[in-house]
């Protein structure tokens, strides 16, 4: 049974995108004063590490062309 | 049966490592808030650091993997030539085999408990010196070394791996917050992220000097060429950090912060105290952005494998029948990548260059983003019943506090976990791999999943420290920095 067999390969990926979908239309989802609190907290933790780690990438610099 | 056996055995393999591996000791005590947060910028600080060049190298050119260096915090031609890739592999592999019960390990027994912490890091450091070796035999670091350039450069590869394999057990275990290796993919994407867009220095390439900072390169050009040629070219310069990539990334992150927060909230009541009702968030990215990370693992050890066979076993030689169904590499001009032009295995495995490539060849572009999808939801499906919050886990937990899922009957707790939590699990890793998918389309080359990783590993350290900093009080230093 060629066919069922194919049937089963579809049903398992089907079965879970509509589950998955499910899922997601009964989520909570982040209401606007707390999606703008969190990108802030994220934001501005992020940029304060780059800039710092670009400040010592910044230093690197000097060292390669001594090195290298 | 003797297939178990056998891999029981396996932490046993460990046994001789154990006196020489030294071990970091679990802290006395529980660290302040503020000690947490030291430790975890130290550490940060050192790995950046080490991103020294190697001494000894004698060609710097035929990146096989520049693509997945992203995601690993890999920087090409330093000391952390790999990054954590040995770290992240040997501990999600080791993890997954113990969770599947394929290694058989009594976590209450403190000797087993050690052999496999030791194994992950032999592992770990086993395929630091694999993969220095395979890229030295390659020719990566230039054909006629001498003997004594092969032992420099094994010394420095192998003996940084070894470093920050001790050094981010130092926060695995509790000095810092989370996972070790993760706070070193992250501080260093977030580095890169604004080197991209604010790198001040100039790069020379075949149209003259130009600023590697995306921004900086747009102000450049607008003053120096014809308006629409200055915009055009910012946006579309596809060997240096372009706009089109800050874009999609700053784009990525905000999706990711949205998604973060989607849960779904399962009503629960206290059996004790009458009357009392909360909710319990599911989030919908239950195992954050680890299976993307695992995904690229795979994605990993399916390139550094055909790189070997193609280039130390046929010499990258396009007569051979193997490496023309492999893939043959050739150099690209100015970033000298060593990549995957023509259709083969593995150019299937590797992500493409731009957006016209992506739209010029169709099954390369399915077929890698089925790569991504199937591993994802393969690992979160996996992961969410095997780590510390799986849904039995959890089960005993509201069990132990007394906690019940409102209008349903003790017995079926687990159930209703068990019901939802693997469906969120999967659903957030094909979310994840499709976000990912559409930014690799654009050709941001392992920049859209790097930032997935790192804005997933920022999250989870959020949390923790949101909850060590409720824990510790507000009155702390660093603590303030945090308080709203």
């Amino acid at each position: 049974m060629a066919g069922d067999g194919l049937e089963k390969f579809t049903e398992v990926p089907i079965e879970f995108f509509k589950d998955g979908t499910a899922f997601v239309q009964k989520c909570t989802k982040p209401d606007k004063k707390e999606y703008i609190k969190i990108i802030r907290a994220v934001g501005v933790g992020f940029i304060m590490m780059g800039l710092v780690g670009y400040a010592i990438k910044l230093i690197h610099i000097p060292i390669r062309y001594l090195i290298v | 049966m003797s297939y178990t056996n056998l891999l029981v055995r396996l932490i046993d393999l460990a046994k001789p490592f154990l006196p020489l591996l030294p071990e970091i000791e679990l802290p006395l005590e529980q660290l302040t808030f503020d000690d947490k947060v030291m430790y975890t910028i130290g550490t940060s600080f050192l790995y950046l650091l080490a991103q020294l060049p190697i001494f000894g190298a004698s060609k710097t050119t035929n990146d096989p993997i520049h693509w997945l260096r992203p995601v690993f915090g890999a920087e090409q031609n330093t000391l952390l030539e790999f990054g954590v890739f040995p770290i992240i592999s040997s501990g999600l592999i080791f993890q997954i085999l113990s969770g599947l019960k394929l290694i058989k390990i009594n976590f209450n027994n403190r000797l087993d408990r050690e052999l496999f912490q030791t194994l992950q890091k032999v592992f770990a450091i086993f395929q630091y010196a694999i993969l220095t070796n395979i890229f030295l035999f390659t020719g990566y670091y230039g054909y006629n070394l001498t003997f004594w350039q092969y032992i420099l450069i094994n010394f420095q590869l192998i003996g940084t791996g070894s470093v920050f394999v001790f050094i981010s057990e130092i926060i695995d275990k509790g000095y810092g917050f989370g996972s070790g290796s993760l706070t070193f993919i992250t501080i260093n994407i977030s580095a890169n992220f604004v080197t991209d867009i604010i790198a001040l220095n100039s790069v020379k390439t075949t149209r003259g000097y130009e600023s590697v900072g995306a921004l900086v390169n747009l102000v450049k050009n607008l003053r120096n060429k014809p308006f629409k040629n200055a915009i055009l070219e910012s946006f579309t310069r596809s060997y240096l950090p372009n706009l089109t990539q800050v874009y999609l990334t700053i784009g990525i992150v905000l999706v990711l912060i949205y998604l973060q927060n989607f849960r779904l909230e399962l009503p629960i009541r206290s059996n004790r105290v009458r009357s009392v009702s909360n909710v319990f968030p599911i989030k919908l990215l239950y195992t954050g952005s680890l299976p993307l990370l695992f995904s690229y693992v795979v994605l990993f050890y399916i390139n550094i494998l055909g790189y070997t066979i193609v280039n130390l076993v046929f010499k990258n030689d396009s007569n051979q029948i193997i490496v023309k169904i492999l893939g043959q590499y050739i150099t690209t001009g100015f970033n000298s990548n060593f990549i995957v032009e023509k259709p083969s295995i593995l150019y299937f495995f590797s992500p493409s260059k731009n957006l016209f490539e992506s739209l010029i060849s169709p099954l390369r572009t399915i077929i890698f983003f089925a790569t991504i999808l199937i591993t994802s939801t393969w690992f979160a499906n996996i992961w969410s019943s095997i780590s510390g919050s799986s849904p039995k886990d959890l089960a005993i937990q509201f069990k132990e506090q007394g906690i019940s899922i409102a209008g349903r009957r003790d017995v079926s707790i687990s159930k209703e976990l068990q019901r939802v939590i693997p469906v969120a699990a999967v659903s957030g890793a094909a979310i994840l791999a499709t976000i990912s998918e559409i930014g690799e389309l654009f050709g941001t080359n392992g920049k859209s999943p790097a930032i997935i990783v790192a804005v997933g590993a920022a999250f989870g350290f959020l949390e923790l420290i949101a909850a060590d900093f409720q824990q510790g009080g507000g009155s702390q230093n660093f603590g303030s920095i945090f308080g709203q």
